[in-house]
């Protein structure tokens, strides 16, 4: 029995392993594969046709509405996005759960009840948790730890012979309080308030981008093969994104291919690859979400290959199924 | 006033004969649903259409999109709930501690006393 309400139908790209009513998640631009860890973000739905070995399928997603026409913010990759502040796609990132490590992983610890026996810790907007730890002259990590078995909304752990604090649950924060004979120098910690990295909350995700930023590509605008003249048009000058200038020094001769062309660019490119294309130079970023911009430069060959000084800009559109 | 969309999932489930129409109801035990009765519950099932007076049944209109009775469990659930997907496609019971919320797959509404066993699910 499966009882459900209209479902949106999307094709993909698949495995041929995969079959139907298997649930996939998204795993590059407009492909689909099996699920490979618990807990996936990336589901898509549930696949409902797939013929046998074939290498697409389509699949019943549970988002409403597909589209083309989003613009990102940023590189973005398959996977869950959220809105930025400009209705941009930016990557939904997890919430990261607090915790914090002391410095010190001496083999034994020295603990001197009334003197450096107390640990005051507070997860979140609890109440503060005051540990006394045992004392004696050589205690081990393990047994620091098991001081702390009665913590509440946060776990000890020994992490390379350190005392670890790790909240048990996201988007809260750990706060070490100041405390009467701490133990704060023995450990390695510090007064203060210790927080997860920054990120989204789950329920803010909008959907899934299923087919990502894409790197910049510009094809020249002239049909080769090209004449190099020395001190006349032999020179270009190229900035990848907020990288330095690049200036290449083209061989000069008649006749020369775009894949010649190319070849001598790639000598020293860094940051993009230059190809030779049906007689056409094109270069290709390496980067998603990465500007190209041609620099005026003395004796350039810019109208011989068909390029024109200002920025080219990379391509932010992605495609998105949205709940 | 109640506007919503005509294309409403609904489903019986079990109930205590105090659930009224229009009151939101939480997964509890094997398809049985009681009165919400807690902040933030990931358990919500939706909101009961249609309950008898003193009747043990009532019909949830559901936010989910898909009622199946083929998902199969990776391990045992002990209790209803929301799930997500393990590695293998089967369902697993959400946990807090280890799976990312937005992982959540649905509300598994049946329980299972271990793995490859027939669960029902309400799915996303």
């Amino acid at each position: 029995m499966k009882q459900k309400i209209n479902t949106l139908a999307v094709g993909f790209i698949c495995p041929a392993g995969v079959v139907v009513g298997q649930p996939v998640k998204i795993s590059d631009d407009l492909t689909v594969a099996a699920l490979d860890a618990a807990g996936e973000v990336g589901i898509v739905g549930n696949v409902a046709v797939h013929l046998a070995l074939a290498l697409s399928c389509t699949v019943e997603t549970r988002f409403r509405e597909r589209r083309d026409d989003r613009i990102a913010a940023a590189a973005t990759a398959v996977g869950p996005f959220v809105w930025d502040a400009d209705m941009k796609v930016i990557p939904y990132t997890k919430q990261q759960i607090a915790s914090v490590t002391g410095t010190e992983d001496d083999a034994t610890f020295e603990v001197i009840e009334g003197s450096n026996d107390k640990f005051k810790v507070t997860i979140g907007s609890g109440g503060a948790q005051t540990f006394t730890l045992t004392p004696g002259a050589a205690r081990t990590m393990d047994q620091i730890v098991a001081d702390f078995a009665a913590a509440t909304g946060f776990v000890a752990s020994k992490s390379s012979g350190k005392l670890k604090l790790t909240a048990t649950q996201d988007n809260v924060n750990i706060i070490i309080g100041t405390v009467t004979n701490d133990a704060y120098t023995l450990l390695g910690f510090t007064v203060g308030t210790y927080v997860g990295a920054s990120s989204h909350d789950p329920a803010s995700i909008a959907g899934l981008v299923i087919k990502g930023t894409l790197p910049l590509v510009v094809t020249g605008g002239v049909l080769g093969p090209f004449d190099i003249a020395n001190n006349t048009n032999d020179a270009l000058k190229l900035k990848v994104g907020s990288g330095a200038s690049q200036t290449f020094d083209l061989t000069t001769g008649n006749d020369q291919t775009a894949d010649d062309i190319a070849n001598k660019i790639n000598l020293t490119a860094t940051g993009f690859t230059a190809s030779g294309v049906n007689g056409y130079v094109v270069f290709t970023l390496d980067d998603p979400a990465t500007d190209l911009e041609v620099e005026a430069v003395a004796n350039d060959a810019y109208d011989t290959i068909g390029l024109v000084v200002g920025v080219y800009s990379a391509p932010m559109t992605v495609e998105t199924l949205e709940k | 006033m109640k506007q919503k969309r005509n294309d409403m999932l609904a489903i019986s489930f079990a109930c205590p004969s105090t659930v009224e129409v229009g009151d939101v109801v939480i997964i509890n035990s094997a398809k049985a649903v009681i009165k919400n009765n807690a902040a933030g519950s990931l358990k919500i099932v939706g909101t009961v259409c249609v309950h008898r007076a003193d009747a043990l049944t009532c019909t949830v209109e559901t936010r989910f999109r898909e009622h199946r009775d083929d998902r199969v469990s990776g391990a045992a659930i002990s209790a209803v709930g929301p799930f997500v997907f393990d590695a293998a496609g089967k369902v697993i019971a959400y946990s807090a501690a280890s799976h990312d919320p937005a992982s959540i797959a649905g509300l598994v509404i049946t329980t299972a006393g271990g793995a490859d066993v027939v669960v029902e699910t309400l799915e996303f």
